[in-house]
């Protein structure tokens, strides 16, 4: 039981085709990122944001996580791409082993990706901070090529 | 007929600091990340010349995140004095 890989949920692929998210910066949805634990088991299977393994509430952090800043989607050559801002976590003691993004409009706040941060990040009473890819055909986070 | 691919997801970075927030070597570093990307793929002297920039600019922004946040301790320090806060705006001068 642990992060292993950074992927893109197989469901979020469907609900793309479905058209279950928007992320347009202005009139899309609300997407949050929750921490986890090294007890969390995320995989392409992974559906939906769940509280079990999420790290404890600290500083700005709360359950259910922090809601990230959408870059609206975009071109650039024949690739897609959308992003977020990088998200901070102030006056925060939190040890995390990994995210998981999810739509938290959507109903059951479908996944949309997890990321594994490579092992234990940690911060005592300071700044968490998750650094997000420029918004590059090659860099962003999101990106349909 | 058509097939569409995600592009692959790497590793997040992520940032941490203890008992305050990030530097501004750290911010700094996250910035001028935002703002050049050096392609791994770029000709060794075009990634050399785009590296030195990236210090420059790096730097650049080193020195107004400072003055920056040198200047956001002032205004706290007036707010505090003002306020009759002595004693905050005394710890605020320490920092």
């Amino acid at each position: 039981m642990a992060f292993t890989t950074t992927v893109m949920p197989t469901s979020f692929k469907v609900e793309i085709l479905k058209g279950v998210h928007n992320f347009s910066a202005s009139s899309g949805q609300t997407f949050k990122l929750a921490l986890y634990n090294n007890s969390a088991s995320f995989t392409a299977a992974t559906t939906a944001y769940t509280t079990t393994n999420e790290v404890a509430a600290s500083g700005s952090y709360a359950v259910g996580g922090g809601a990230l800043t959408k870059v609206t989607p975009t071109s650039s050559g024949t690739t897609a791409l959308t992003d977020f801002s990088d998200l901070s976590f102030t006056t925060a003691t939190i040890t995390a082993f990994g995210a998981l993004i999810y739509n938290d409009t959507a109903t059951g706040n479908p996944a949309v990706a997890v990321l594994n941060f490579g092992g234990a990040k940690t911060s005592t009473a300071g700044t968490f901070t998750i650094v997000f890819p420029a918004a590059t055909a090659t860099g962003a986070i999101i990106r349909i090529v | 007929m058509f097939e569409l691919s995600f592009g692959k997801m790497d590793n997040p970075v992520v940032k941490t600091s203890d008992f305050g927030g990030l530097s501004c070597e750290d911010l700094s570093e996250l910035c001028v990340n935002k703002i050049i990307e050096v392609a791994d793929g770029a000709p060794s002297v075009v990634r050399e010349q785009a590296k030195f920039f990236q210090k420059q600019v790096q730097k650049t922004i080193f020195e107004y995140l400072k003055q920056a946040k040198e200047s956001e301790r002032a205004t706290c320090i007036q707010i505090c004095v003002q306020g009759g806060e002595q004693d905050a705006a005394n710890l605020l001068r320490k920092v």
